[in-house]
């Protein structure tokens, strides 16, 4: 494609890697070329830098796509996972799921990423609900706001969660920090 | 923040902005013209694309009617024109926007850097009356291409450098803002490589040390003037030196403007050159001007004149103390063109 349909989101292909343009500016001085400027991310690695192409320039487009899948289950090295609309299952490295492991439960719906049909990442939701199955005894009549206590939930994952969070209860969690987000009713 | 400019606040700065520029061109003896802006024939530019419509294009600028104009004995004007240019979107971009073009014949560089001064002035107060909040341009500088390049990088760049020194430079500017050095194959013919790599400075330039040193001192307007040779376009050469001159407000720049060349052969082979580097870089060549070239060689020719032009969108959105195109434009993000 010529670089002057660069936008965001575009999906490039660089150095045999696929890259998504995150971030695009155009800037043209007088007479001269025109400068698209970049900040683009790999969508393997999640490293992001700044990259300028020059008008004229030709740039390739990356084959990526992105199938919604439900987590199975994982034998510690691969994690199995199902498209939800085909059925078909997909064996992914843990080393494409990474530390996303620790929100991955039963049935969870997430985006997978396919480049040159290999899965080379996972997208989370957002949040994710799941069930303490350990917490540390709350302290009657501790109100005092902010006060916290370590607590397990079903995928093993520890946080911090407020003091009135019993086991057994269902909360959320934002995949981006790990942090306790809410209390959810059954 | 400001609270955002409404539909009729804007029209009121459109109104008082274009009849301050027109009453002060009218002022200083120029007549207001309007050419055709679907036209047989455009500049032929290396970086600014036209939008086609069957045979014609629609304007980039009005230049080469306005100065068919000149030929024809009419003697100084001025016109406020819609010109297109293709793919140009950013917050001081739009692929359609307005351009004040005037000629002074006869007229210099200096003349024209004045008018813009005076016109900035004018517009700046009539639309500070009608509610906007100009950004104040305390004084005006005018910089020599190489001095301001050495003011910028602290490096002397001599007007005779080898093409390799220039890529070096190029690459060297290019690497700071992430940008991958120029191919190792250039144009063949040596005067449109120069012309490559004389364009790809100027913009490396530009966007690493020019934009950054104007941002720091804002409220001084910057008038750049005796350009390389290569980059000449439509100006005429003295000394070695194009007689072009770019004007920047607050870190924009808002025009740009021409001692005007006035030999046909010499305008004919540049075109050429440009439409070679445009085929360099895989974009079509367009139709060489005839009209034009043939207007400079009729009767007495082009006067000798100086010509400007100026972004109006750009002007206003200063004037109205906004930092985008989008916040000042009546039509913003219409998305009619793209």
């Amino acid at each position: 494609m010529d670089v002057s349909d660069l936008k965001k989101n575009v999906k490039l292909l660089i150095d045999g890697n696929p890259w998504m343009v995150t971030d695009f500016q155009f800037v043209k001085p007088g007479k001269g070329q025109g400068l698209y400027k970049c900040k683009i991310k790999n969508m393997i690695s999640g490293a992001v830098v700044d990259r300028t192409w020059r008008s004229g320039e030709k740039l390739e487009t990356a084959n990526v796509e992105s199938r919604s899948m439900q987590y199975l289950f994982t034998d510690g090295v691969q994690y199995t996972f199902m498209d939800s609309e085909s059925y078909d299952q997909v064996e992914i490295a843990s080393e494409v799921v990474g530390d996303d492991a620790r929100f991955l439960i039963d049935q969870l719906e997430v985006e997978v990423l396919f480049f040159q049909n290999r899965a080379v990442g996972v997208t989370l939701p957002g949040h994710v609900v799941m069930e303490v199955t350990e917490a540390e005894p709350g302290v009657k009549g501790d109100t005092a706001t902010g006060a916290t206590k370590g607590a397990t939930v079903q995928s093993g994952l520890s946080l911090q969660v407020p003091l009135f969070i019993k086991e057994g209860e269902l909360i959320k969690i934002d995949t981006r920090t790990g942090d306790y987000v809410e209390r959810v009713n059954r | 923040m400001k609270p955002a400019l409404g539909a009729r606040a804007r029209a009121k700065i459109w109104d008082a902005g274009l009849d301050a520029i027109r009453r002060y061109l009218r002022q200083e003896g120029m007549v207001e013209v309007s050419t055709p802006w679907c036209a047989e024939e455009v500049a032929i530019e290396p970086y600014i694309e036209p939008v086609r419509v069957g045979d014609r294009c629609l304007i980039t600028s009005p230049e080469l009617w306005m100065k068919r104009l000149l030929c024809a004995g009419v003697g100084s004007s001025f016109q406020v024109a819609h010109v297109l240019r293709r793919g140009e979107r950013g917050a001081v971009h739009a692929p359609e926007f307005h351009l004040a073009e005037w000629y002074r014949a006869p007229g210099t560089l200096g003349d024209l850097q004045r008018d813009v001064e005076r016109v900035v002035a004018e517009v700046s107060a009539r639309v500070a009356a009608v509610g906007g909040t100009p950004r104040p341009i305390d004084r005006w500088e005018r910089w020599s291409f190489f001095e301001l390049f050495e003011a910028t990088t602290g490096e002397v760049l001599a007007p005779d450098a080898s093409p390799a020194q220039l890529r070096a430079r190029t690459d060297g500017l290019g690497a700071r803002l992430g940008a991958p050095a120029l191919p190792a194959r250039g144009p063949e013919d040596p005067a449109v490589e120069a012309l490559w790599i004389w364009s790809a400075l100027l913009s490396a330039w530009s966007d690493v040390a020019l934009q950054p040193w104007l941002e720091q001192r804002r409220s001084v307007g910057v008038h750049l003037e005796e350009f390389p040779a290569d980059l000449a376009a439509l100006a005429a050469v003295r000394n070695g030196r194009a007689r072009r001159s770019e004007s920047f407000a607050f870190g924009v720049e808002i025009a740009n403007g021409y001692e005007e060349l006035q030999c046909s052969v010499e305008q004919e082979s540049r075109f050429e050159r440009v439409n070679a580097l445009r085929g360099y870089q895989g974009a079509p060549a367009l139709p060489m001007p005839r009209r034009f070239l043939a207007a400079l060689r009729s009767g007495h020719g082009l006067p000798d004149c100086a010509g400007i032009a100026l972004g109006v969108d750009r002007l206003l959105m200063l004037a109205a103390g906004v930092d985008s195109l989008d916040e000042v434009g009546l039509c913003a993000g219409s998305g009619l063109v793209s």
